[in-house]
């Protein structure tokens, strides 16, 4: 039951630590990097390159409207949860399991596992819970709350 | 006479019954092992994807979809889908703590980045590991004609990110063909290779 209330976080997390993937440092071999920094796409996006908003957007904006939908945060979430599952048993446990990122937090995981069901029941609610106006879509101050946990890593 | 007037009715009863649309959600399970498939649904009160559960992508419209007949997906996406009815209200979650939850995690990760920078560097350099593609490729079909791109290998192609306004949908505007692929119709894109 407790474990459930962590999906969430961790779908969070996940997302947390693609954007992180994408710093300058992991950009150095840009002709293997999914080409998420051309001009053109900051343009339309109306962000500089670089910044924590063009980096997610250039990871799950499929569509390259600016925005996340519903849709583009599921295909993202689930592909970064089945790449973490090396054994492709549908459950992050033993070293799947991203420890780390609960650590520091005020919960434990009584568990050390969580289904892939459980995870993309979360979805939805995890979304919704960011998409304030309810349009379907993350965009704006709703893609900058998404990122707030992110934010603070420029703070010492 | 009178009977048999009865027993008629009620058969007649039953079988309006038994064939009346249903009106309880159900759900159907449809999955592509890579190339097109339809499951026969009564899709007239609409189809929702209610869990994916393929990595490969489920796209409304593109890599699934539904009409009064069928659900049909392609492309490797799976998925269970609830058929009619009104939405089924899932788990609530405690959005409130989930939020603050959040926050704390941020923090964890930035004190994590740097007591495990090693590890963590390491884990970055598996690129791989994010569910991020190896490759993209950039193909353009410009003046809606045909041009075609070379894949660097073996995988299994989506669209990444469309470039046009012109939408890119498999096997209308794009598809992979004896190891090439091509785009139609002003689809201009990155595609992934996973």
């Amino acid at each position: 039951m407790r474990i459930r209330r962590f999906v969430p976080v961790l779908a969070a997390a996940l997302l947390c630590t693609g954007a992180m993937a994408a710093t300058p440092a992991g950009d150095a071999a840009a002709d293997q990097k999914p080409a998420g920094h051309k001009a053109s796409d900051h343009k339309r996006a109306g962000h500089k390159p670089g910044d924590r908003k063009s980096r997610l957007l250039a990871r799950m904006d499929r569509n390259g409207d600016g925005k996340i939908s519903f849709e583009e945060y599921r295909n993202a979430m689930l592909r970064r949860f089945d790449a973490r599952d090396k054994n492709h048993d549908g459950v992050l446990d033993g070293d799947e399991f991203p420890q780390q990122w609960l650590s520091g937090a005020a919960i434990t995981a009584e568990q050390k596992r969580i289904s892939r069901d459980d995870f993309s029941d979360q979805l939805q609610p995890s979304f919704d819970h960011f998409d304030a106006d309810k349009d379907g879509d993350l965009d704006g101050a709703e893609l900058d709350a998404f990122l707030a946990a992110r934010h603070q890593e420029k703070q010492p | 006479m009178n009977r048999a007037l009865v027993v008629l009715f009620v058969c007649a009863g039953l079988l309006l019954l038994g064939f009346s649309p249903d009106s309880r959600a159900d759900t159907v399970r449809c999955e592509s092992s890579g190339s097109y498939r339809s499951c026969p649904v009564d899709g007239r009160s609409g189809v929702r994807l209610t869990r994916q559960l393929s990595s490969q992508g489920c796209w409304q419209g593109d890599t699934w979809g539904y009409d009064v007949g069928r659900i049909w997906v392609d492309r490797g996406c799976r998925a269970e889908f609830q058929v009619g009815g009104a939405s089924s209200s899932s788990s609530k979650d405690n959005a409130v703590a989930a939020a603050v939850v959040l926050g704390i995690v941020g923090a964890a990760i930035i004190a994590n980045k740097d007591r495990d920078r090693d590890r963590r560097d390491g884990y970055y350099d598996d690129r791989y590991g994010y569910g991020d593609p190896r490759r993209t490729i950039r193909c353009e079909s410009n003046n809606n004609r045909v041009s075609y791109c070379g894949l660097p290998y073996r995988g299994h192609v989506e669209v990444y990110r469309q470039h046009s306004s012109s939408p890119c949908v498999y096997a209308r505007s794009w598809g992979v063909e004896r190891g090439r692929l091509w785009v139609s119709n002003g689809c201009r894109a990155d595609f992934a290779v996973y």
